[in-house]
């Protein structure tokens, strides 16, 4: 199974960017509905240059090169020029979870690996733990697999590595 | 001929699940959230840290968030939003306070060997000598105004 972005971070970019073009003019938009910044005008340009900040880098992620293989020989992730193959005797776990600091009743979409290690690998690990190293590979939410498809995978593949998924 | 016995491998370790701490994966644990506010003139910042915590790990989080807010917080227009952030705090603590003491959980790897050391008491941080100092002289201030008002 391949996983594949879907249109979201695509178009993060692209709306982040209009975003800082309307705060740029804001203040003239303000003006013409006879309104004002309160704090003056600098405030929306400080909103736009953010904005243009984050747009600059969203569009940045979502041209790099993003794939993730699901196999029986075991999980290959490449971002950007780096690949990393994890073979499912490397991999301790491998699951679901809940991005970090999330609220409780926010539905797991991270796509972590888990292996028990020490092998540099050509991408740095997200998390490491006393023994063990997670890889944040994928966020669900911007796959057009869904969870329940990428489920179903890990399950046919990985077999005890993928544990029944928190709800 | 004797054969020793394969050797036996070691269980897989894994990361802390629901119920176990996410900092030492000890249980049992809580989910929590604390929150902590630092004010800027006109702006504030408000930073949190939600997850599952035991009982130690937990208070080490609530002292911590609680200081910070009692040292950052006066300094702008969030100074009116200190004691709803402190009375949250404090409400969500209770659900850490009535946790046993925790206990290892064996096979989980977690970024601390140990629960955190909750350290000093909140009394005794610099957050809550600054707001003491500061009440204090704002009473002082408000008395002693009223005071000249009412001689003249």
């Amino acid at each position: 199974m391949e996983l594949e972005r879907n249109w979201k971070p695509y178009a993060k970019g692209p709306a982040l960017l209009v975003l800082a073009v309307v705060l740029v003019f804001s203040p003239e938009i303000l003006a013409a509905m006879g309104r004002e910044f309160t704090f003056g005008s600098w405030v929306g340009y400080v909103m736009a240059l953010l904005a243009l900040i984050g747009g600059l880098g969203a569009v940045r992620e979502s041209r790099q090169a993003f794939a993730v293989r699901i196999g029986a020989q075991g999980i290959t992730w490449t971002r950007g020029e780096a690949t990393v193959d994890f073979a499912w005797s490397d991999v301790s776990r491998v699951a679901i979870e809940k991005r970090p600091n999330a609220g409780k009743l926010e539905k797991p979409s991270i796509l972590t690996v888990w292996v028990g290690d020490q092998t540099e690998r050509a991408l740095a690990p997200d998390v490491e733990l006393t023994g063990l190293r997670g890889y944040r590979i994928a966020d669900l939410k911007s796959t057009r697999q869904s969870r329940d498809q990428v489920a179903a995978a890990l399950r046919q593949y990985g077999g005890d590595r993928y544990p029944a998924p928190a709800s | 001929m004797t054969t020793t016995p394969a050797p036996v491998p070691p269980p897989a370790l894994r990361p802390p699940a629901d119920g176990e701490c996410q900092f030492c994966g000890s249980h049992p644990a809580a989910h929590v959230s604390f929150q902590s506010m630092t004010s800027i003139v006109i702006l504030y910042v408000v930073s949190s840290q939600r997850g599952w915590m035991c009982r130690n790990c937990g208070l080490a989080m609530f002292r911590h968030y609680t200081n910070k807010t009692l040292l950052a917080g006066w300094w702008g227009v969030g100074v009116i939003g200190i004691p709803i952030f402190l009375g949250v705090d404090r409400f969500r603590l209770r659900r850490i306070l009535r946790l046993a003491p925790p206990q290892p959980t064996p096979g989980v790897a977690a970024s601390l060997p140990a629960p955190l050391d909750p350290g000093k008491p909140l009394i005794q941080r610099p957050g809550a000598i600054l707001s003491i100092v500061l009440v204090t002289v704002l009473v002082l201030v408000i008395g002693c105004g009223a005071l000249a008002f009412a001689t003249t």
